[in-house]
């Protein structure tokens, strides 16, 4: 990808390990991309893919005791996270980015009314009064389209549903006007009406303000609404990383091919068995020495269990980390594997 | 569909949970989470329910494998009333009617290995002679469901997911019901070992001749996986017909909705939206007029007052909207 | 790392290899190793039962030996390394063998306390209803006696001796187990897998004893670590005021009334047998803390 002076945030070779008492945890094993303004890039990948700590990573939000991050460098707007000192660490996730956790009830302090944590988080930021923050709860509210704004800041958050929970959340999130937002799996615990709505509201919010989104989810189908690139990763590897079209007209990772077929379709009445990856993900315990994939892979051969496979830019923008994408004669989805096995 | 048997039917089922007030004399409470609820399972299909949170599709699974008990109505399982059965008639309706549960991560006793869940299964309802030969039918469900001798005696941490969802239908399986409420058995799973626990399930159905009731909110996997779709909203049925015929021709509004939110399945597809507004209404207190009133863009003065019948619109499409009448 | 290991580093052998070394990290042992103040704790306790257990070996005399010519005798008395009291006995031999009282006293009262108390709890948090209802606020008219006044209207009725002193103060623990218990129990049947034992169609019973008993033990184990210590002390004052072990024999409670009354001249006679008690009782509450620490599933570190 070509360098560029609105790239807001780049991540090169990260590496964060656990540290635990049977063994090191390769929870982020090698990942690079680069998040441009206004952009949305979606990470995908199964449970214990590592895209959560990717984002973590990235606000600094790992337990400091057990999680380090061994490698790598994490830019936003040319600074180096990495050497952030605590003070200014605390003053980047609040006004330059902020993060949007998976289940909106748990986010929010259940013992304070809303409108006093949105006070309390703005007074935090900025240097303003308590009825100068209020209004600006209430502007925020009402951004996000939450119906009698003054009368929800005296809700306690158990008093609102999970929807509009979510919509505190994504107000607090955006009074502090970021640059960047973190989205982890924002949707999953809602309902598909719900889901609907608030992706919605992203998406406008988005256009308003032109930040950039960084959307963790697990659902592809997010991922065509929203994203502009996408990263599939696999057992804290990126595996492939390209622009959303791309990547769902021309997947090169067999591991893509596999999760693109294993979604029940809609459209489809087949009712043919589904495509299935078969396995189970790798121990993060023993990765690392080999193609993380290989053990579910149709399509592997010696090589595979014997080097990393390096992330590879096959295309202007389309990188992948595929042995057998790698050189000349490259592998097509669905060949049957000649000398595999 | 007519010469089919039914194995189970559903007359008039409610079921309400009393809230008890938090402050000192407030009144009572009641929590509808199932109104006036009929339809009837077939022998050897599988029947999809689908709804949002809290739309009672949950409890309803629950009143079939009898762990709630209904405020009224009747559940037959092959023509009798499964609360009033006794003795044996009681065990085995008890045996053939068996749950798969969300989580799998919170369905297995963590304190046991997973030989021990299903052996104990078997011994409740005296299925083997000794404890050798349980064990070894044991291994038998754990390989069916493709694991093998080496997850016998694991603790359920030491499973993945997927793995520990294959053990819970292992153990449902080594009793041999005849009828499995599936709640939501993968939705807690990535999407590669949703897929496989899918064909595990349908792979299964075949050779046993099994009965699913699968409850669900991805719409994707219940039209795959059903041959009818019930589609619940607010604790009533809000429309009931064939998986193919409801995607290619909803009728009620909130089908409707429901299918235009789905996210689309290419970034090629613009999806056009059919926008619900606001959130679920309450399910506590009385309840007056169609549950979709305040959401639905068709709302009439009508729906705000009458609660709608559920209507054969034809084809045994039935349908609980006023514009339909 | 050889070549043919290296081929297989995600296969079965490598998988398996992985689930040992993290089933042996996270052995009640292991975690009990990397927490500091439980191994302390750990440490404290074993002493007091190695103690206890070979006092006859360790006491340098008699415990009830009198010495009238000898009363008094402070720390570093020759012969005598904690001194005497006031009739000449010596002091660590009678701690020694107080030690063996004092803890079969406290370790057996939270049995008793622990096995009626669990099981009222069992019942109370499982069934519910008008069961739970009536045992827990018996229960709680148990609790709304003090402690002491408690153990002491049984000691008066039952009268003194180690096995009585044991049974009133268990039974004054068994309102705290039961309620310990009940409110887990109220917590796990609520569970997932006793619905999923249900719909498979296991008993009541068979559900509270093999599956929601099991899931509960670890706080009870926990509750009754901390209980133990309570108990050391609530034996000491029983003593103390005369109530508990009958004088001659030697208990930690009983040392301290005899140093009670020469406080003033011989201090050492009390400040021994309470620096005992005090240790044991820390010893207990480290033990106690860690063991909760260990048992939480969250602590996998």
């Amino acid at each position: 990808m070509s360098e560029n002076n609105d790239v807001i945030l780049k991540v090169e070779g990260l590496k964060t390990y656990f540290y635990q008492a049977s063994g090191v945890t390769k929870a982020v094993d090698g990942v690079s991309f680069t998040l441009k303004q206004g952009e949305t890039m979606g990470i995908v990948g199964e449970s214990g893919s590592g895209k959560s700590v990717t984002s973590s990573s990235v606000m600094r939000l790992m337990p400091s005791k057990t999680a380090k991050i061994v490698e790598g460098s994490i830019t936003f707007e040319g600074i180096d996270l990495l050497k952030l000192s605590q003070k200014d660490l605390l003053k980047f996730r609040g006004d330059e980015c902020c993060m949007i956790f998976q289940n909106p009830m748990t986010s929010l302090d259940p013992v304070f009314k809303i409108g006093h944590q949105m006070v309390e988080m703005i007074r935090e930021h900025h240097k303003v009064s308590k009825k100068e923050a209020w209004k600006q709860a209430v502007e925020a509210l009402k951004l996000v389209g939450i119906p009698e704004a003054e009368k929800r800041m005296e809700a306690y958050p158990h008093e609102l549903s999970g929807g509009m929970c979510q919509r505190v959340i994504i107000a607090m999130a955006v009074c502090g006007n970021p640059k960047l937002i973190i989205a982890d799996e924002p949707t999953t615990a809602l309902d598909v009406t719900v889901q609907a709505q608030v992706l919605e509201l992203l998406k406008d919010l988005q256009d308003k303000m032109n930040t950039a989104i960084l959307l963790i989810t697990h659902n592809l189908g997010v991922v065509w609404e929203m994203c502009d690139t996408v990263m599939v990763m696999y057992a804290g590897n990126t595996v492939e990383y390209a622009d959303t079209k791309t990547l769902y007209k021309e997947p090169l990772h067999p591991y893509t091919w596999g999760l693109l077929d294993s979604m029940p379709k809609l459209s489809s009445s087949s009712k043919e068995a589904l495509v299935t990856i078969p396995g189970t993900p790798p121990d993060l315990r023993l990765t690392g020495y080999c193609c993380n994939f290989y053990n579910r892979c149709p399509y592997v051969q010696d090589i595979c269990r014997e080097a990393v496979p390096p992330l590879v830019e096959v295309k202007p923008g389309h990188f992948v980390a595929c042995h057998r994408q790698n050189g000349e004669k490259q592998l097509k989805r669905g060949e049957v594997n000649g000398d595999g096995r | 569909m007519e010469d089919k048997k039914v194995i189970m039917q559903v007359e008039n089922l409610n079921k309400e949970f009393v809230i008890h007030g938090k402050k000192l004399m407030e009144p009572k409470k009641m929590l509808h989470a199932l109104s006036d609820v009929s339809f009837e399972i077939y022998e050897g299909e599988t029947l999809g329910i689908i709804g949002e949170s809290g739309c009672g599709k949950s409890t309803l699974g629950r009143c079939l494998v009898q762990l709630h008990k209904p405020t009224s109505g009747t559940i037959l399982y092959k023509g009798e009333d499964l609360w009033q059965m006794t003795g044996e008639k009681r065990r085995n309706a008890r045996r053939n009617i068996q749950m798969i549960f969300q989580d799998p991560y919170s369905s297995l006793d963590p304190r046991k290995t997973a030989s021990y869940s299903i052996e104990e299964a078997m011994k409740v309802h005296g299925l083997g002679e000794n404890s050798r030969e349980r064990h070894q039918r044991a291994l038998e469900a754990l390989q069916e469901v493709g694991l093998d001798v080496q997850h016998m005696e694991r603790y359920p941490h030491e499973f993945s997911g997927g793995q520990r969802q294959r053990v819970n239908i292992a153990r449902a399986l080594s009793i041999s019901p005849e009828l499995i409420v599936c709640d939501e058995p993968v939705s807690a799973l990535d999407v590669s070992i949703q897929a496989q626990v899918i064909n595990l399930f349908k792979k299964i159905q075949q050779e046993r001749k099994l009965t699913y009731v699968f409850i669900s909110h991805d719409l994707g996997i219940i039209k795959y996986i059903s041959d009818r779709i019930i589609i619940m909203y607010l604790g009533r049925i809000m429309e009931t017909y064939t998986a193919h015929g409801i995607y290619s021709n909803p009728l009620h509004p909130y089908t409707k909705a429901l299918l235009s939110a789905i996210p689309p399945e290419s970034p090629f597809e613009k999806k056009e939206r059919m926008p619900l507004h606001g959130d679920i209404p309450s399910p506590i207190g009385d309840q007056v007029g169609c549950p979709l009133a305040s959401r639905c863009p068709n709302c009439t003065e009508r729906c705000k007052k009458e609660i709608p019948k559920l209507k054969d619109v034809g084809d045994h499409h039935m349908v609980a909207c006023f514009l339909y009448e | 790392m050889p070549e043919k290991k290296r081929q297989d580093m995600l296969g079965r052998e490598a998988n398996m290899a992985i689930l040992k070394k993290e089933r042996k990290a996270n052995n009640a042992w292991n975690k009990l190793k990397r927490n500091r103040s439980a191994v302390l704790g750990f440490v404290i306790v074993c002493v007091m039962v190695f103690l206890a257990v070979f006092a006859p070996l360790l006491a340098p005399y008699d415990p009830n030996a009198i010495a009238p010519a000898i009363p008094y005798k402070g720390i570093g008395f020759p012969g005598h390394l904690l001194g005497t009291d006031d009739l000449g006995r010596d002091i660590l031999s009678r701690i020694l063998y107080g030690a063996r009282v004092s803890l079969i006293v406290a370790v057996g009262a939270t049995i008793v306390g622990a096995v009626i108390g669990v099981f009222i709890g069992l019942l109370a948090g499982y069934f519910g209803g008008w069961l739970d209802v009536v045992l827990m606020r018996f229960m709680d008219g148990m609790f709304s006696y003090p402690f002491i006044l408690l153990a002491m209207i049984l000691i008066t009725v039952l009268g003194n001796g180690i096995w009585n002193v044991i049974l009133a103060i268990g039974i004054a623990n068994v309102p705290s187990f039961a309620r310990v218990t009940r409110g887990q129990v109220v917590i796990v049947k609520e569970e997932e897998y006793c619905n999923a034992c249900r719909v498979v169609g296991v008993s009541d019973i068979r559900l509270l004893f093999l599956h929601i008993l099991p899931n509960c033990v670890s706080q009870i184990i926990v509750y009754a670590t901390l209980r133990v210590a309570s108990a050391i002390i609530s034996e000491a004052s029983l003593s103390f005021l005369g109530l508990g072990i009958a004088l001659p024999t030697a208990s930690w409670g009983s040392i301290l009334r005899v140093g009670r009354e020469c406080l003033t001249t011989a201090p050492h006679v009390a400040t021994t047998a309470g620096l005992f008690i005090l240790v044991t009782v820390i010893g207990f509450n480290l033990l106690g803390d860690g063991i909760r620490d260990i048992m939480d599933p969250k602590m996998k570190q």
